[in-house]
């Protein structure tokens, strides 16, 4: 009874240990931030969870069926990010071939660098970006099939969002944006960092129009205005961080009451930029010149007071007369050819 | 006699105790560069000298608390801020919020450590919860430590608390159930 026991133990040990070290990570990616990967993903595979009403926000929120655990959570990661790259990879020269290749679903009409951080004044640089979606759009833009070159005798074809390339820098590491100052790998820093692992996992997924979750401009009076960092559906990136982060800080018993209130602050600012309802304008001859005349405006050489002006008259007509639309779940079954 | 054993063990365990808990602390606060712990009660415990020491370090953690609160007040971030930056900027949460929940954050350690000075932070907490060019997610964090401090409001706090926007009362509940 007893080896038996033992033999169950060794099996659930082993399955345990390969889902952890599902990740692989590229050979010039420093040591330090392997580390921390590590770190911080045995802390969440051995976060235990209370099944409340907050696990349950989770469980419908990434998919999972049955319990939420740490286990279910880092499963749910490893589907997502595969394989991290560190910020010197070459990225430019990464497509080694490329063949016609078609698509379903709609076309998208513009990439967009998908999450980096660039920090001014000598701080450093890239925080994380999935770039395996952005390299799947840019093919899918083409019409082609590419293959990337991952590390020295590795190569992957982009068939999908999900291809799970996770472009990570000293931005993640940097001392001013941790939560424990001094020290590179505590609880507290190990969620801060997960949650951004979280954050842009969901990027992996989508189809059709919502093909990996891009982010929307935020809206007028928001603190972001105008600028892609937020998302106009009720289950992006910035809630698949948020609520990752919540069910961390709730069971975190070594998070000191100040570390808990800094992780706080970050929640807070990942759901203040859910929009759960926006206005748009009412589709008339005279909105859609309006609409025009705003988009067309540093085209025909107004000023920009002028612009200023003629946007303020568009926001207080959204305002009077916009229909008011809620958001909603998109879909984040993934693409793949 | 089993008694007197007993006695002599559960003191020696208080001690042994107390000695692994001071420990810890001075390590914690050590490896994040604080200066010791302060807490009236546990300073007036440890105390033997006179009532005017105590009123003396009483002053003392009074002041901390002042200090605390102004740092907390000049490092709240406002919309201005936020409308020089890039894209790449404000993807993850700013700096400055971070910086900002920083010292939240000292203030509300210090706060659990001195519950009676609570009401001395409660018209910092309104004013911050209320202050319209600040961002969000700092207002809604006042406004959730206000709802934790619910038990020590006063009518101002009350009267205060009922002039908050429901866009940042909702944003507070975000953090409902992280205590």
């Amino acid at each position: 009874m007893k080896s038996r026991l033992l033999e169950v133990t060794l099996i659930l040990n082993f399955f345990s240990m390969s889902i952890s070290h599902a990740i692989e990570y590229h050979s010039a990616l420093p040591a330090n931030q392997k580390t921390s990967f590590i770190y911080d993903l045995n802390y969440l595979k051995n976060s235990k969870f209370q099944q409340d009403v907050y696990a349950e926000e989770t469980s419908t929120l990434y998919g999972i069926t049955g319990d939420v655990s740490g286990l279910t959570l880092l499963q749910w990661l490893n589907e997502r990010s595969k394989f991290i790259v560190p910020e010197t990879w070459d990225f430019d020269n990464a497509i080694v071939d490329s063949w016609p290749q078609s698509y379903a679903n709609l076309y998208p009409t513009a990439t967009q660098s998908i999450n980096s951080i660039q920090l001014k004044d000598g701080e450093p640089k890239t925080v994380m970006i999935n770039v395996g979606a952005a390299f799947y759009i840019h093919g899918k833009m083409q019409k082609l099939a590419l293959k990337i070159k991952l590390d020295e005798d590795k190569e992957k074809v982009v068939n999908s969002p999900r291809i799970g390339i996770i472009q990570v820098g000293e931005g993640l590491f940097y001392e001013g944006f941790r939560i424990t100052k001094r020290i590179q790998n505590t609880p507290a820093n190990a969620i801060s960092r997960l949650s951004v692992l979280f954050h842009e996992s969901r990027h992996s997924d989508g189809n059709g129009s919502s093909l990996s979750f891009k982010h929307s401009s935020c809206p007028p009076r928001h603190a972001y205005q105008g600028k892609p960092a937020c998302d106009k559906n009720r289950n992006g990136p910035y809630t698949t961080e948020k609520t990752a982060m919540k069910l961390m800080v709730r069971s975190c018993v070594e998070c000191t009451e100040a570390e808990k209130e800094i992780l706080r602050a970050d929640i807070l600012d990942s759901a203040d930029r859910v929009i759960l309802t926006y206005d748009i304008l009412p589709n008339t001859s005279e909105t859609r010149m309006l609409k025009y005349e705003v988009a067309l405006c540093d085209l025909e050489g107004k000023t920009t007071a002028e612009c200023s002006a003629l946007k303020i008259k568009m926001d207080q007509l959204i305002e009077s007369e916009g229909e008011k639309i809620v958001t909603k779940n998109l879909n984040t079954d993934p693409e793949k050819f | 006699m089993k008694k007197k054993i007993f006695g002599i063990g559960l003191i020696l365990l208080t001690i042994g105790l107390l000695i692994l808990d001071g420990q810890y602390y001075r390590e914690k606060n050590n490896f994040e560069g604080n200066s010791k712990p302060e807490s009236i009660s546990a300073l007036s415990q440890s105390l033997t000298s006179s009532d005017e020491d105590i009123l003396v370090l009483r002053s003392k953690i009074e002041k901390k608390t002042r200090v605390l609160i102004s740092e907390a007040e000049l490092s709240i971030p406002t919309f201005e801020m936020m409308k020089n930056k890039t894209t790449e900027e404000v993807h993850h949460t700013p700096k400055e919020i971070i910086e900002s929940s920083r010292k939240l954050g000292a203030l509300a350690e210090h706060l659990a450590g001195n519950p009676t000075l609570i009401p001395e932070s409660l018209p910092f907490y309104a004013s911050c919860a209320l202050k319209k060019d600040a961002l969000n997610p700092i207002r809604a964090l006042c406004t959730y430590r206000l709802l934790r401090y619910k038990k020590n409001w006063t009518e101002k706090t009350r009267d205060d608390f009922s002039k908050i926007p429901k866009t940042i009362l909702a944003l507070a509940k975000e953090i409902e159930g992280t205590e």
